[in-house]
């Protein structure tokens, strides 16, 4: 088990390698400047040659690829340009909002979304099976954009107008119970956009399983329909559920952009957003580097806990 | 061989074709594509009329306005679906739109799906080192969040049309790849193709007469998937400030009168939400049905 | 177990707020609304409006605005009289209010985290900060080039460590409350300039401390300080006990008096014991958050000012509004309720520049007729009309209403829309019906609404057969082909920095040119000598005359049309008091009181 582990974590350098390159190819050879932005509204050429310097950015490629890399290996991570604070603070302060605003919703929607797939899975076909399924195709068909609008807009605003308490329009407080009532709506909302399709995913994944042979003899048999869904389906389809439930963490934490700059959540997308505006490369560099850290360790982790449930999977 | 894959294919569309909500949905798809193309063609709502002024600006769906024709002169008229900021047609902005989701989904579809089908055949097929750079390529993109990446290479290409495509093409095919390799393995492992390779028949040949058509439930399942995730990909990027730029969308009509829909001008952000969302359903109605027809362990 | 989960999630919800200091009890809580994000609290590094706003309230300045008078008038604020100036008009010494002191912080390790006595040198100090290099100020053109020794320690400073010990004749602490200065050339404005919050001056000790976290870390003597900062959504402040004695104006205009802006004249500032700013990042969230009643104002988006104002009658896209007898518009009923409103008309200038070392539409050749034509090709009311309601001030040249030496009466000759004359003056240039001319492009940032707008222009060039290319873009991109000069035409807003028109006259002057604010690099012999002529001049007719001269230069050249001046409406709950709109002032916060608030000890 240890080897396994410490292969699996091996395996996890060439991929941040490629990330990191196909990162610094996207920001410093096709991407903005941001030495201007930076002088104000009267900049000299030497003001603006001397703080290119500075940022190193009048060095060949390859050095500044390595000397970038050399920050995030020694965790110098460096100063934001724009939001003028340390990048390893605006991450870690980044995540509790994140998390805050993704967590539930994706364990909402994972359950429910599980249980709906059973169920269509072993009443294949039938009228309730139907049902599910054109419900999670329409939630499918709804664009994120316009839940966000149509929902901020009926959810919180309209109510708020006519003196009802609901949903907070925008905002976030920090700690556990001040940040309750904000991440509400923003988790309802990415539960019933993800709902769809995962409904579909497990139903998908759980229909095969209940094809395979030994359900049909099972059922054969005369087994219960409990049994079957959660005896032998449930358990031979917990890899998938495993490994997409954690590999989709850091994909959800971090691609809560939309969300998080809409209803103004100081998370990781949100923050990453406004550096993308104003060209903050030190804070996009790292940013992406980390996420992309949590993302590989998530999936070294899935891939850790299914060879736990299925011994066999170490072979391959 | 050939002739087995002739066969599935053709009880794959007899199946298609008994799916009523699949064929209901390819006439939708059909319609929008046919409304597409015409645009395309110069027929009807072209980009001129799209872009130039008719009337007086937010004239409500349904209110009687005067509208200066292509001419000059004004007539008087009922608006369809009301008139933007401009004063231009919405009901003109939102067919021409249509071309414009299509014109992405497409060239996306078709960019992602060929190169993904391409690599992931030379990657399952050949094995080795290829397969390996190919594998850590795909690992180091799918690492990171797709919509960083599309946002990222849509910041770094500029705003526009070929940012977008760019951004999304380069993203998707990955997905495509990773689902071409697994069944290029199985495939290559089955007694067909070990067959044809044991008459000498060439690794090229292999690929495109053997496994190819083997691949097409997959690469139809993907075209209309990635058609569906680029259109409202579309959106998404507009929204964040990133889209198509100059040329109306309905990405770029959603995020640009969202602050109108407050104000009580709600028909541009309506009329390009119930658009997108029937083409999207139709599309997801066509692939559920394309799945079902073409999965080899289905048909039969 | 179960405590434990929760306690474990509610320090990773809590994860590092940077909270310091307690909060005085009390329920004067201030709230509002910004429409964008601030990014820095240090005078140093004032890079928006929205960080003057936040700078504005954490550090105190030389000298201030007299919160209600009209035209602009500066008071003492830490200085204790207005300055003595030499006869030359060059030498400035400033005597300052003795005894004010700073919150305290750990910074201060000499007294053991007391504040200290605020002094002459951390003037002297906070202008080093800004000749530093290293400290990349983007404010250092506010002094830059004007005393002699200080741009000296900058240029030594280019390969060595700035020297903070380094005493220069013509920039010093004269005693412990006594500056002075002296400036190259005389320079009027430069009393605009010490009120500017980028000018305040703050303890050297606690910039050194903490670094580039200074940002982050402010310690001034404002009437606020800060306990907490989500960056890019919301701060809080509370009162400074240690700010010195500042009191209510009672003097202000007509209007002030009966909107009672003038009932609290002579009590203490600041009046709320905590301020909580929202930031935002798009206008729908903060339109509806000041809807649903959280803020104290707030700013009408030019969306819903048809929702909020009475429409008498319209024509075509024109808007005329209903009015009072004051000639003031007139909210909507459901508006009426609950709001009082104030148009304020910001001293602006949006224009749309050509680039006049551009081979095509430079220069005083060829380019000048495309210039010309197109400049009567465009419709700018009609422009007003759809983007901003007609509500903008549209104006003659470079000198805004607001400002002495505006003159209404001066037209544009240029002004649109006049099809036939700018075909001709096309046809004069060579390029009749557009033919031979290159299509043109056009840089302009990647909003929705300047996309709209600069969509009208390209539809109105068109039809004299002009071809325009809009290229969106983002700031940071914008920026450098603006200062790389590589952009052909430009659609740009310049905000005043101070209500004089010294501040919009020197975009035309040549030596300003790009990387300068002259994004067009318009230069030209003539407006430059007369602006230099004018430099030394302070605020008064034969001022005026010379820029008048100017003016007209400028509105034959054409370099850029469009001049516009926006009107920002505010919407004021009933129970907000005090509240008077203004963009220069950055420090509201400190005047405003709500009803019902307890009286202050």
């Amino acid at each position: 088990m240890l080897t396994y582990i410490l292969r699996r974590t091996a395996a996890m350098v060439p991929t941040l390698l490629g990330v990191s390159i196909l990162v610094f190819c996207i920001f410093n050879v096709i991407g903005d400047d941001p030495v201007y932005l930076y002088l104000g509204k009267n900049a000299t050429p030497a003001e603006v040659a001397s703080l290119r310097r500075e940022l190193g950015l009048d060095k060949p490629l390859p050095v500044q690829y390595l000397e970038g890399m050399k920050q995030l290996l020694t965790f110098d991570l460096g100063f934001s340009m724009s939001a003028k604070e340390p990048i390893s603070r605006m991450f870690l302060e980044g995540i509790g909002p994140s998390v805050a605003i993704t967590l539930p919703a994706l364990a909402l929607y994972s359950g429910i979304s599980i249980v709906l797939g059973l169920v269509c899975a072993y009443w294949r076909g039938t009228l309730l099976d139907k049902l599910i399924v054109a419900g999670a195709t329409v939630g499918m068909a709804i664009s994120y954009v316009a839940v966000m609008i149509f929902a901020q807009y009926f959810l919180a605003f309209v109510p708020n107008q006519h003196g009802l308490a609901s949903f907070p329009i925008t905002g976030y407080e920090r700690g556990f119970f001040a940040c309750l009532p904000y991440i509400l709506l923003p988790n309802l909302i990415s539960c019933f956009v993800a709902l769809g399709y995962d409904t579909r995913f497990f139903r998908a994944v759980a229909v095969e399983e209940m094809n395979r042979e030994y359900i049909r003899t099972a059922k054969a048999y005369g087994a219960g329909t409990r049994t079957i869904l959660f005896k032998h389906v449930l358990k031979n389809i917990a890899i998938p559920i495993i490994s997409r439930v954690v590999v989709v963490i850091p994909f959800m934490i971090a691609g809560s952009f939309l969300l998080e700059s809409f209803f103004v959540i100081p998370g990781l997308g949100y923050k990453l957003l406004h550096a993308i505006e104003s060209a903050d490369y030190p804070v996009i560099k790292t940013f992406t580097m980390l996420i992309a850290l949590l993302v590989v360790v998530a999936n070294t982790v899935a891939d850790v806990l299914s060879s736990l449930v299925d011994p066999r999977i170490k072979l391959s | 061989m050939n002739a087995h894959g002739e066969s599935l294919f053709r009880k794959s569309l007899r199946k298609l074709r008994r799916d009523r909500f699949g064929m209901a949905g390819l006439a939708v798809v059909g319609f929008f594509g046919l409304v597409a193309l015409g645009v395309k063609l110069g027929l009807f709502c072209t980009l001129a009329q799209a872009t130039t002024p008719v009337g007086p600006q937010f004239v409500r769906p349904g209110a009687a306005y005067q509208r200066t024709l292509a001419d000059g002169t004004k007539a008087a008229a009922r608006s369809l679906f009301g008139t933007d900021i401009q004063g231009r047609d919405v009901a003109v902005k939102l067919v021409y739109s249509i071309k414009q989701a299509f014109a992405i989904g497409v060239i996306v579809a078709v960019l992602s799906v060929a190169v993904g089908v391409v690599l992931g055949c030379i990657s399952g097929y050949f094995g080795g080192l290829v397969d390996d750079a190919l594998l850590w390529l795909y690992t180091a993109i799918n690492s990171v969040p797709f919509i960083l990446w599309i946002v990222s290479i849509s910041y770094a290409f500029g705003r526009g049309f070929t940012g977008v495509v760019v951004a999304l093409a380069a993203t998707f095919w990955v997905g495509v790849y990773f689902n071409v390799r697994a069944e290029v393995r199985r495939l290559k492992e089955l007694e067909f193709v070990l067959a044809s390779e044991s008459y000498g028949a060439s690794k090229w040949s292999i690929i495109f007469r053997d496994i190819v058509p083997n691949l097409s439930h997959l690469i139809f399942v993907f075209l209309s998937l990635d058609f569906i995730a680029a259109v409202k990909n579309e959106v998404i990027l507009s929204f964040l400030g990133l889209g198509i730029a100059g040329e109306p969308s309905w990405g770029v009509m959603i995020s640009n009168a969202r602050l109108d829909l407050l104000a009580g001008k709600w028909w541009e952000v309506t009329g390009a939400t119930i658009l997108l969302f029937v083409l999207v359903m139709a599309f997801n109605m066509l692939t559920d049905a394309l799945q079902d027809a073409f999965d080899p362990k289905k048909v039969g | 177990m179960r405590t434990k989960t929760i306690i474990a999630a509610a320090s990773a919800c809590a994860l590092a707020a940077c909270s310091r200091g307690g909060t005085p009890s009390g329920g004067r809580v201030l709230e509002y609304g910004a429409l964008a994000v601030a990014g820095s609290a240090d005078p140093n590094l004032v890079g928006s409006m929205y960080d003057a706003d936040l700078v504005g309230l954490l550090y105190d300045t030389l000298y201030e605005y007299e919160y209600l008078a009209r035209p602009f008038k500066l008071k003492p604020a830490l200085a204790a009289a207005m300055p003595e100036v030499s006869k030359d008009g060059r030498t400035y010494t400033i005597k300052l209010k003795p005894g004010i002191f700073y919150p305290d912080d750990a910074c201060f390790k000499a007294t053991g985290g007391k504040g200290r006595e605020f002094e002459a040198k951390d003037f002297v100090h906070a202008l080093y900060r800004k000749a530093d290099p290293k400290m990349k100020s983007n404010t250092w053109w506010l002094v830059g080039g004007m005393i002699e020794g200080l741009d000296g320690l900058r240029k030594a400073a280019a390969d060595k460590p700035f020297d903070y010990a380094a005493e220069i004749p013509d920039l010093k602490a004269v005693d412990r409350h006594t500056v002075s200065f002296r400036l190259k050339t005389p320079f009027p404005q430069i009393l605009w300039v010490l009120a500017k919050e980028s000018m305040a001056p703050h303890p050297l000790e606690c910039a050194q401390f903490y670094g580039e976290d200074f940002a982050n870390h402010p310690v001034g003597l404002g009437p606020f300080r800060m306990v907490e900062w989500q960056k890019n959504a919301r701060y809080t402040l509370v009162r400074n006990e240690k700010y010195r004695e500042d009191a209510y104006p009672s003097e202000g205009e007509e209007d002030d008096k009966a909107a009672g802006r003038l009932a609290d004249a002579g009590k203490r500032l600041p009046f709320a014991d905590k301020v909580i700013v929202h930031e935002f990042s798009q206008t729908q969230p903060y339109w509806l958050q000041f809807r649903a009643g959280k803020f104290a104002w707030g700013r009408v988006p030019g969306e819903f000012t048809e929702e909020v104002f009475k429409v008498a009658s319209k024509d075509g896209n024109k808007k005329v509004w209903e009015r009072d007898a004051k000639g003031r518009r007139v909210l909507s009923d459901e508006y009426a309720k609950k709001y009082a409103y104030y148009p304020l008309f910001l001293l602006d200038l949006i224009y749309r520049g050509f680039n006049y070392e551009d081979p095509v539409v430079g220069g005083d050749g060829k380019g000048k007729k495309v210039r010309q034509a197109l400049a009567l090709a465009h419709d700018i009311d009609a422009e007003n009309d759809l983007f901003y309601n007609g509500l903008n001030v549209v104006y003659a040249g470079i000198v805004p209403p607001g400002v002495q030496g505006f003159d209404p009466k001066v037209k544009n000759p240029y002004k649109g829309q006049d099809l036939e004359r700018a075909r001709k003056l096309l046809a004069e240039a060579g390029y009749p019906e557009g033919k031979g001319l290159p299509e043109l492009q056009e840089c302009g940032s990647e909003d929705a609404r300047s996309v709209e707008q600069a969509s009208f222009f390209i539809k109105n060039a068109e039809k004299i057969g002009v071809k325009i290319n809009y290229e969106a873009m983002r700031f940071a991109e914008l920026t450098k082909k603006l200062k790389e000069k590589r952009c052909q035409i430009m659609g740009l807003a310049w905000g005043g920095d101070w209500p004089d028109a010294q501040n919009f006259v020197q975009l035309a002057y040549g030596p300003n040119k790009s990387p300068g604010s002259n994004n067009y690099n318009y230069d030209k012999p003539e407006v430059n000598r007369l602006y230099e002529q004018s430099l030394p001049m302070p605020p008064s007719p034969a001022r005026d005359a010379i820029y008048q001269k100017i003016n007209r230069i400028i509105l034959e050249d054409q370099p850029f049309h469009g001049s516009m001046a926006r009107t920002r409406d505010y919407l004021i709950p009933a129970d907000t008091l005090n509240f008077k709109p203004e963009e220069m002032i950055p420090n509201h916060a400190k005047y405003v009181r709500l009803r019902g608030w307890p009286e202050a000890k």
